[in-house]
C-alpha cells in the first residue's frame, strides 16, 4: 500500500524506535500547530505551551494513530482540542495586548503587504475562535474543507457556512478599519 | 438580472462552482458594476488571507518538546524513585531493628595432611547487617541523585 502523506514514513520510523525523526516531524508542523493555538488563545505564551503539550500528547499516543489517516489533520485536531481546553480552564477574555509578540515566518514583506497583514490581523480579532481557526486552517495550502471539518469535529456544510460568514465579517471589519484610518489621516 | 448572493461569490472565488455557474458569474461580474465591486472586496480578503504568514514559536520549541518527551517517557525514573523509597525504608527499618545475634556454625577444623585450618566459630549478624545497610544506603543515595536531583536541576 502506498501512502501519499509524507509524514507516514517518519511515523513508521519513530514507531520502530528511530527517535531522531521526531525532530523532523516537529519542525514540519510546529508553525501550523502554533498558529492554530494562537488563533484560539490569542496569547503567544499560552499558544506555545499548548502547541508543546499537543506535540507531547501526539507522540505519546502515536501508536494509536491510524496510519490510513492524514497525520496533520490528526495532530491539528489535538492542538485545537488542547487549545480549547486551555481556554476553558483560563476562562480568559481575548486580549490584543500581546499582538506583535509573535514572529512571522517569512521576513521580506513590502510595506503594503505589511499594512494588509496588519488590517487582516485586526479584523481577525473580531471573529470568534472557531471562525478564526476555520479561516486559518482553510487558507493553509493543503487544508480542504473536509480536513478543516475533521479537525474542528464539524460537518463540511457547517464549515462552509462558517467560512462564508467569517469572510463576510472580515470584509466588513476591514472596511470599517480603513474608514477609521481615513478619518484619522 | 439574477441577484448573486455573497455565498455564491465566495464559492466562485474558491473555485467550487460547476463550470456553467462559474461562466455565468464571470459574465455577470463583467456586466454588473455593483457585483464587480462586491467581488473585488471578497477577492481582496481572499488574497490577504492567502498571504497571511504562519506564526512561529520560539527557537527552543523543538528542543523543549523533545526534552519533555524523553523526561516523561523515562521508565527508569519512575521505577528508580520506587526503588529509592524501598531501599530507604529498608535502611531505616534495618537500623532500628538490627539484631544482636551471632550465628554459631560449630564447624570442625579442616585438616589437610600437615596443616590444620581453624574454622570460624560463628558469624556476627550485627556486623553483617551493618555492612549490608551501608551498601544499601549508598545505592539509595545514587538513586536519589539519578531520580530526584538530576531531573530537578535539569529542569
Amino acid at each position: 500500500m502506498t501512502h501519499k502523506d509524507p509524514d507516514h514514513n517518519l511515523i513508521t520510523k519513530i514507531l520502530n524506535g528511530d527517535e531522531n525523526c521526531r525532530n523532523e516531524l516537529i519542525v514540519r508542523h510546529k508553525d501550523y500547530a502554533y498558529t492554530i493555538a494562537y488563533n484560539v488563545l490569542k496569547n503567544a505564551e499560552e499558544a506555545e505551551e499548548v502547541a508543546h503539550d499537543a506535540f507531547v500528547k501526539a507522540f505519546k499516543s502515536l501508536h494509536k494513530f491510524n496510519q490510513e489517516a492524514k497525520f496533520s489533520t490528526w495532530l491539528y485536531r489535538i492542538v485545537f482540542n488542547t487549545a480549547i481546553s486551555q481556554q476553558r480552564r483560563q476562562k480568559r477574555k481575548y486580549s490584543d495586548l500581546d499582538e506583535g509578540k509573535h514572529v512571522a515566518s517569512s521576513e521580506n514583506y513590502s510595506l503594503e503587504l505589511q499594512d494588509r497583514q496588519k488590517y487582516i490581523e485586526q479584523a481577525m480579532l473580531q471573529l470568534n475562535e472557531l471562525d478564526r481557526t476555520s479561516i486559518t486552517l482553510f487558507y493553509f495550502e493543503e487544508m480542504s474543507l473536509e480536513d478543516v471539518a475533521k479537525i474542528l469535529d464539524m460537518n463540511v456544510a457547517t464549515i462552509k457556512v462558517r467560512l462564508h460568514r467569517a469572510r463576510k465579517r472580515l470584509a466588513k471589519a476591514i472596511q470599517e478599519i480603513l474608514k477609521e484610518e481615513a478619518l484619522t489621516l | 438580472m439574477e441577484n448573486i448572493s455573497d455565498e455564491k461569490l465566495l464559492e466562485f472565488i474558491d473555485g467550487t462552482l460547476v463550470a456553467s455557474e462559474n461562466e455565468e458569474i464571470k459574465n455577470l461580474i463583467k456586466e454588473d458594476q455593483a457585483l464587480s465591486k462586491r467581488y473585488s472586496q471578497f477577492l481582496e480578503i481572499h488574497q490577504m488571507l492567502k498571504e497571511k504568514p504562519l506564526m512561529t514559536p520560539s527557537t527552543g520549541f523543538v528542543d523543549g518538546v523533545i526534552y519533555s518527551l524523553s523526561y516523561k517517557r523515562s521508565r527508569f525514573r519512575k521505577s528508580g524513585l520506587i526503588l529509592f523509597i524501598a531501599a530507604l525504608s529498608v535502611v531505616i527499618l534495618g537500623s532500628i531493628y538490627i539484631p544482636e545475634l551471632v550465628l554459631n556454625l560449630n564447624l570442625e577444623p579442616l585438616s589437610l595432611k600437615n596443616f590444620k585450618i581453624e574454622m570460624p566459630g560463628g558469624i556476627d549478624l550485627k556486623q553483617l547487617n551493618i555492612i549490608l545497610l551501608s551498601v544499601l544506603s549508598f545505592i539509595s543515595l545514587l538513586l536519589f541523585e539519578k531520580t530526584v536531583l538530576k531531573p530537578l536541576f535539569k529542569r
